[in-house]
């Protein structure tokens, strides 16, 4: 049933998200197209100036138009969580037979992909605009040379996909985090926009305090010994161990964030609802 | 039909009274199929629970049959719908009476009035 | 089979107010119920902690047995007063939303209701009217063919015509086993299609009986019997103190004394009253 909630949640950001993506790509493709015409092509006479000019707008427009996906993404991301599970749409969707966890995995879900795709379509977006200098070309050489590391170097391949799943895990945690900061934020009667800001503030300055606690703590010489016992034991033969190890404390961070502002932001749903 | 309800009494006595008078007027003609409690509810504007109770009464008094098959009809017996008819032409005397007393007619009196007044094609 | 809803001591409170104070209340299945109470009486609370938008401060609710959660709202079939419809979606996205989530609703019944109405498949909701917003929500909640139904408000602010519709498909199309609560302060308009009524006011159950003893015992419509009961609470607003300290059997008789003084000022407040309700 979590998945049906996907679908929903899909189609509500589709149509929008969609037509931006498409817009980025095809502006990324004109920008190119002019760019290309201008400067390689200069020697045709009388059409210099116009495809000067198409190509500064086409540039221009592409530039806001990145700037602008971005933003959108972000924006389409709270105003999903906060219009369709605080406001007047709530009184639908908490009262359809499901539970505020899958209501809540739901928007999560989606928003990461969101997110990723929002991400892919701007590269996507930057390697059009390099085909038309040859930069496919350059590329192609970049991909073929990194290949070849990672077939000498297998280990890379496992860093490599781990460096992924951090990204993918600190943006969800971005997510959740904001999801936390509105849930606590409607806990309010009035400035419940004003409640969220500040909650999200809060939530930071706390995990910052909690770091800072654990790095002391980690000097405390029995945690720091049997630490250091344990990181030994895997990192002593090859400094690639010690990244990946790096990585995975990293990831684990970045889960245990979003494990914790997913249960906040269930239990603030479930007990405290308030809507109006 | 027109349904014509007062909200200080209950509304099923009031169903069931206007029902009634519906059957015995010729407005559903003997034996012929009677609309479903869902359409009535509809029409008087009353919910199938009440409209439900009234038609029961109707069926308790055999002037409504229900069939497995047909839904309910109204009944054939002719000699129920006349001696329902005389009832409620009784209770319309009686009225009549009653009021004319309030008046100061005695019952002989009242009778005889209305007689005289029908003689005499003062009455239409 | 048990009764549809049992509520237990039921309290919520808000910032300090007692939106619903220790209400004790059990509804049977198969009944249309007035919950009936001026505008701040606890309505919406109870309706909503039904349905479970809120969580109560105190007391149990069950709802065929069963604590509030995905089971109940799969049975409960509820009509919010406002409109929660998402700015995306077309007539036939909110259908599909419905079917995919309800086993009880009847798609079918719900396009042919819309149909009748002149509304397409293809119709966006954002640029509807909120009056056909309305009715649209109206037939979805009414296409469930479910064991409760929870109308809030149905027919405020709303011209005749309108309020026609809406009583006429309320009480055409509700499951028969299902028992429907319409929570309005509007009486008269609703009166008829009930088979027994709850008066709350701030937030405690007044009374809880059929329509029928209730007019066999009061000789009068539910309307004016409902005047009556929140008549008092009008003039406990000019209590004397002076008068109550005296006690309550002086302070009865003080109200009999004023009601009749004050008769014809009444009459003319109960006529501007139902002048306000057409509204």
């Amino acid at each position: 049933m979590t998945g049906k909630l996907i679908k929903y949640e899909f189609r509500s950001i589709l149509k929008i998200m969609g037509i931006g993506w498409a817009a980025l790509l095809s502006m990324a493709l004109f920008a190119g197209l002019f760019d290309h015409i201008t400067f390689r092509h200069n020697d045709m006479e009388g059409f210099g100036h116009l495809t000067e000019i198409a190509s500064a707008i086409t540039s221009f427009l592409y530039g806001s138009l990145f700037v602008a996906i971005i933003v959108v993404t972000v924006l389409i991301i709270l105003m999903r969580f906060y219009k369709g599970l605080l406001r007047d749409e709530g009184y639908l969707m908490h009262t359809l037979p499901m539970k505020t966890w899958q209501l809540i995995t739901a928007k999560g879900v989606v928003a990461a992909a969101v997110s990723l795709i929002s991400i892919l379509a701007a590269t996507l977006s930057v390697l059009i605009l390099m085909a038309f200098d040859g930069g496919i070309e350059y590329f192609g050489e970049f991909m073929e040379e990194l290949l070849r590391a990672l077939g000498q170097h297998p280990a890379y391949i496992a860093i490599l996909l781990e460096a992924l799943l951090l990204g993918v895990c600190w943006i969800a945690a971005m997510i959740y985090k904001a999801y936390a900061a509105l849930s606590i934020g409607q806990l309010a009667q009035k400035h419940r926009i004003a409640l969220s800001v500040g909650a999200w503030i809060g939530i930071g300055v706390i995990f910052l305090i909690f770091l800072s606690i654990l790095g002391n703590l980690s000097f405390s010489s029995a945690f720091s010994d049997w630490l250091e016992g344990l990181l030994e034991g895997i990192v002593n033969d090859s400094p690639l161990n010690a990244i990946q190890v790096g990585m995975w404390i990293l990831i684990l961070v970045e889960a245990v964030q979003i494990a914790i502002f997913h249960v906040v932001s269930e239990q603030i749903l479930r007990r405290k609802l308030n809507l109006e | 039909m027109e349904w014509d309800l007062d909200d200080s009494r209950s509304i099923w006595p009031q169903l069931k009274e206007q029902l009634i008078r519906a059957i015995v007027s010729g407005a559903y003609e003997k034996g012929s199929a009677f609309p479903t409690v869902r359409q009535l509810a509809l029409e008087a504007g009353v919910n199938r629970n009440t409209m439900q109770r009234a038609m029961a009464e109707l069926e308790a008094e055999g002037l409504l049959i229900t069939n497995r098959t047909a839904g309910r009809t109204v009944t054939t017996d002719q000699t129920l719908i006349d001696t329902m008819k005389e009832k409620l032409a009784e209770k319309n005397i009686q009225n009549y009476l009653d009021e004319m007393q309030s008046l100061g007619y005695t019952d002989r009196q009242a009778v005889e009035l209305m007689n005289d007044k029908f003689e005499r094609g003062e009455m239409k | 089979m048990s009764e549809i809803v049992i509520c237990e001591g039921l309290t919520k409170v808000f910032s300090g107010c007692r939106a619903l104070d220790q209400v004790d209340l059990t509804i049977g299945r198969g009944r249309v119920i007035g919950l009936l109470g001026p505008n701040g009486s606890g309505k919406t609370t109870l309706i909503k902690i039904l349905n479970g938008l809120l969580q109560p401060t105190s007391g149990s609710v069950l709802i065929d047995g069963h604590k509030i959660g995905p089971y109940t709202k799969s049975i409960v079939s509820y009509l919010p007063d406002r409109n929660y419809f998402a700015d995306w979606m077309k007539v036939k996205d909110i259908f599909d939303l419905f079917s995919d989530f309800y086993a009880d609703f009847d798609r079918e019944k719900a396009e042919d209701m819309c149909r009748a109405l002149g509304i397409e498949g293809n119709a966006h909701l954002k640029t509807m009217s909120k009056g056909t917003k309305e009715k649209v929500q109206l037939i979805l909640v009414m296409s469930r063919q479910a064991q409760l139904y929870l109308l809030d408000e149905p027919i405020a602010g709303v011209d005749p015509a309108a309020r026609e519709y809406i009583l006429g498909t309320i009480i055409n199309n509700y499951n028969e086993d299902g028992t429907v609560i319409i929570s309005t302060h509007l009486i008269s308009d609703i009166e008829r299609i009930l088979d027994e009524v709850i008066f709350i006011r701030e937030g405690k159950i007044l009374c809880h009986e059929g329509v029928d003893e209730m007019k066999e015992r009061e000789g009068k419509s539910v309307d004016e019997v409902f005047r009556d009961y929140f008549r008092m609470t009008a003039y406990q607003g000019y209590r004397d103190p002076e008068r109550e300290t005296r006690g309550k059997t002086v302070y009865n008789a003080g109200r009999k004394d004023f009601e009749k003084r004050g008769q014809k000022e009444e009459k003319k407040e109960v006529e501007k009253g139902g002048e306000t309700n057409d509204r």
